[in-house]
């Protein structure tokens, strides 16, 4: 079980699941993003019913962000979850999305119903949009 | 031939020894040496003036000297004793203060030479343990505070206590003599077999004890609470410490057993030598051999010339053993540093060529990098992505020079780089900020008056810092300052390459410069890029797409190689491309909401 768990959010991890890390000791160097994945899977791992994910992806590339988010959604199922992200592309995977701006909360619903509200959700998607859309 | 070559040097070193951490003490806290110097004279020559007037008193006393010859002698006496003494007390207390002062130069040292190494040594393990063994017996053991105040003290005060008392014994009674050198041998070798007992142990504990370390810093660590508590993490650190303190303590003790029985035989040997000196002494009184006045005298000679061979012979065995723990230091400061180059290198923005790179971290797994080629033009402004453990950290730190290639060689303008000294700035993922003033964290010492506005502005921080009562003096997070400030992530960020930025070196690398920044400051920044890298050549790597299509050129890497290479539009006609189907992957999300979307 424990192999094939990590296989989930390491695919490309070619250690065994007992293998040491980190340079201290002189076990194996994982970068930023592969760091983060592993705290992702121990955050899993714990299978709590209520999860807080905070900028769980920040490090970690195109194509493991996408199955990362698939494996969140899945693995959300049945559970109360947040998402803290910059990501606006995590917004897929929520029922509803919570904009807070110094200490208070300005805005809340769907993505679609902030999106017609002309606030300061708008304008953060807009700006992470546009350079794909241009 | 080899071996007795090699056990000359070794006694060759050993005896360098004193001279060796003279030379150290004299570099970091002459004071030091001076009062030590002093202490010992004065130990030595103390009792031997008063086994002498001791003498002569009681010699005064038995032919009917004067009162008054007596009174001047007895006067002397104390007066010498005094004068020693009083001295000795002086000189110990300036002396406490100078070893404090020598701990904090010794540790500023250290310092210094630990960040001019050479940056690829630093994550090694090896250089670690090293590392421990050379710092730990002088810091936490004292060993050269030892050294210094006690052990070649005592050889020197030994020495000549010897001296002053050996031809005189020699004179008096040759045998008392021989029998006393032979104990003090057989001292010698008991010391010894203690000493490399712990010598032993040290060796193997060291490593062991680094580690404990390591785990006791986490457990006190506040940075890490929030996962000890809601991962429970308490229960595994706490039950690595207890195993590796078991361990510890299961070294420790075997040695103990060893130890305990040399150690018992040396204190019974030295209880055995004052039956010897005064039983000897007595018989040859009773049998009329010497008088009174001879017996004190030799009894005194004897028990001082006694005392210092047992002494000698614990020292230098304690000289000889350190001799071993200093070693470590000494390799320790062989270690490489990092090259200094002469040529101040171009202000202007440089061509950047990777030949044929490749490369591996020591020990750690396969290749990183294989035989990669890259050149960057001129104040081109590159964006590298590729998928994590692609190897584009590491392309960067060889850039930045931190480490060497394997194969492959790196060039500047078509020159090969001896040093990367001001070549390059880097801000990577993990920076860090320190407990300064904005101000410093940016200037870093390196000037008084810098004008940090258009920095600031730059990258976005002007409104932030002014909005703060101290400004660019405010001072960053609580440790030393109780009005000290906390930024946010982005912000952290933004100081971060302000920093880089201050630097101007003419190849700007920042690694995942907005993977904290929130999307209106993520684009701020990408839409400066240009202007901040402008007449430099510049990196950036990143996993945010929507920022490298607007870099001049987009450099796949996988594998360890070059995958892909060319502008956004000529990479996202590719079919198949890596690029292109990353793009697509993020860019789908945003789709929806955009009727008509081209890439």
């Amino acid at each position: 079980m424990r192999a094939d768990y990590c296989r989930t959010f390491l695919p490309d991890l070619k250690l065994s699941p007992s293998a040491l890390l980190g340079k201290e000791f002189g076990g194996a160097e994982l970068s930023g993003g592969q760091w983060q994945q592993l705290s992702c899977a121990r955050g899993f791992y714990k299978d709590a019913d209520f999860l807080i994910l905070d900028e769980a992806t920040s490090a970690i590339d195109p194509f493991r962000e996408k199955a990362m988010y698939d494996t969140f959604r899945r693995e959300l199922e049945g559970k109360t979850g947040i998402i803290i992200t910059h990501r606006l592309g995590a917004v897929s995977i929520a029922d509803k999305v919570i904009v807070l701006e110094q200490g208070r909360i300005v805005q809340a619903g769907t993505h679609e119903q902030l999106l017609k509200e002309e606030g300061l959700y708008l304008t953060l998607w807009n700006s992470q949009t546009k350079p794909f859309c241009s | 031939m080899k071996r007795d070559e090699k056990r000359f040097g070794e006694i060759g070193r050993k005896f360098a020894l004193p001279f060796y951490i003279m030379k150290l003490t004299l570099m970091v806290s002459p004071a030091y040496l001076i009062a030590t110097a002093g202490i010992a004279a004065a130990s030595a020559v103390s009792p031997i003036l008063s086994t002498w007037l001791t003498q002569q008193i009681l010699a005064g006393l038995l032919d009917g000297q004067g009162r008054r010859t007596l009174f001047a002698l007895v006067g002397c006496l104390i007066g010498a004793n005094l004068l020693c003494t009083g001295l000795i007390r002086y000189l110990t207390v300036k002396q406490g203060g100078f070893s404090e002062r020598f701990r904090d130069d010794f540790k500023c040292y250290v310092g210094r030479r630990i960040m001019s190494m050479d940056y690829s040594l630093l994550e090694e393990p090896r250089v670690m343990d090293l590392k421990e063994r050379a710092l730990r017996p002088i810091i936490d053991f004292g060993a050269l505070d030892r050294m210094l105040r006690d052990t070649i003290p005592n050889i020197l005060s030994g020495v000549f206590l010897m001296l002053g008392t050996a031809a005189i014994a020699a004179a008096g009674y040759p045998v008392l003599l021989a029998v006393l050198l032979v104990m003090a041998g057989i001292n010698l070798h008991f010391v010894n077999k203690t000493r490399k007992t712990r010598n032993e142990t040290y060796m193997v504990i060291l490593p062991m004890e680094r580690k404990i370390g390591a785990y006791n810093g986490l457990a006190a660590d506040f940075s890490i609470g929030k996962d000890v508590r809601i991962y429970d993490m308490g229960g595994i650190i706490m039950k690595k410490i207890h195993r590796l303190n078991w361990m510890d303590m299961k070294a420790m003790s075997a040695q103990f057993g060893r130890i305990g029985r040399s150690a018992g035989l040396a204190s019974l040997l030295s209880q055995l030598q004052l039956f010897v000196i005064y039983g000897l002494l007595a018989v040859w009184a009773i049998q009329g051999k010497l008088g009174i006045a001879e017996y004190a005298f030799y009894t005194g000679i004897f028990l001082n010339l006694g005392t210092a061979l047992f002494r000698l012979s614990d020292k230098l065995s304690d000289l000889f053993y350190t001799g071993k723990l200093f070693s470590a230091f000494q390799e320790f400061e062989t270690l490489s540093m990092r090259e200094e180059e002469e040529r101040k290198p171009s202000a202007d923005a440089p061509e950047v060529e990777a030949r044929n790179i490749s490369f591996s971290y020591p020990g750690a797994g396969g290749p990183v990098l294989k035989d990669l080629s890259l050149t960057i033009q001129k104040g081109e402004h590159l964006a590298i992505v590729g998928r994590n453990g692609a190897g584009k950290t590491t392309l960067v730190k060889l850039l930045c020079g931190f480490y060497r290639p394997g194969d492959g060689e790196i060039l500047f303008d078509g020159e090969k780089a001896q040093s990367m000294e001001g070549r390059s700035t880097a801000v990577f993922q993990d920076f860090r900020l320190f407990a300064y003033t904005i101000y410093d964290n940016v200037v870093l010492g390196r000037q008084e008056d810098a004008e940090l506005g258009p920095f600031f502005e730059r990258v976005g921080l002007k409104d932030a810092v002014e909005a703060l009562p101290k400004g660019e003096k405010s001072y960053l997070y609580r440790l030393f300052e109780a009005d000290g400030v906390e930024l946010s992530g982005g912000n952290g960020q933004r100081l971060a390459i302000a920093r880089a930025l201050y630097q101007d070196a003419p190849l700007l690398i920042l690694d995942e410069p907005t993977a904290a920044l929130d999307p209106v400051s993520e684009e701020e920044i990408f839409h400066c890029f240009r202007e901040i890298s402008r007449g430099k050549t510049s990196i950036m790597i990143s996993h945010r797409l929507s920022a490298t299509r607007f870099c001049d050129r987009i450099v796949v890497i996988q594998d360890g190689r070059i995958a892909e290479n060319g502008s956004h539009e000529e990479l996202m006609g590719l079919e198949n491309g890596i690029y292109r189907k990353m793009f697509e992957t993020q860019a789908r999300y945003y789709q929806e909401h955009q009727a008509e979307c081209d890439f």
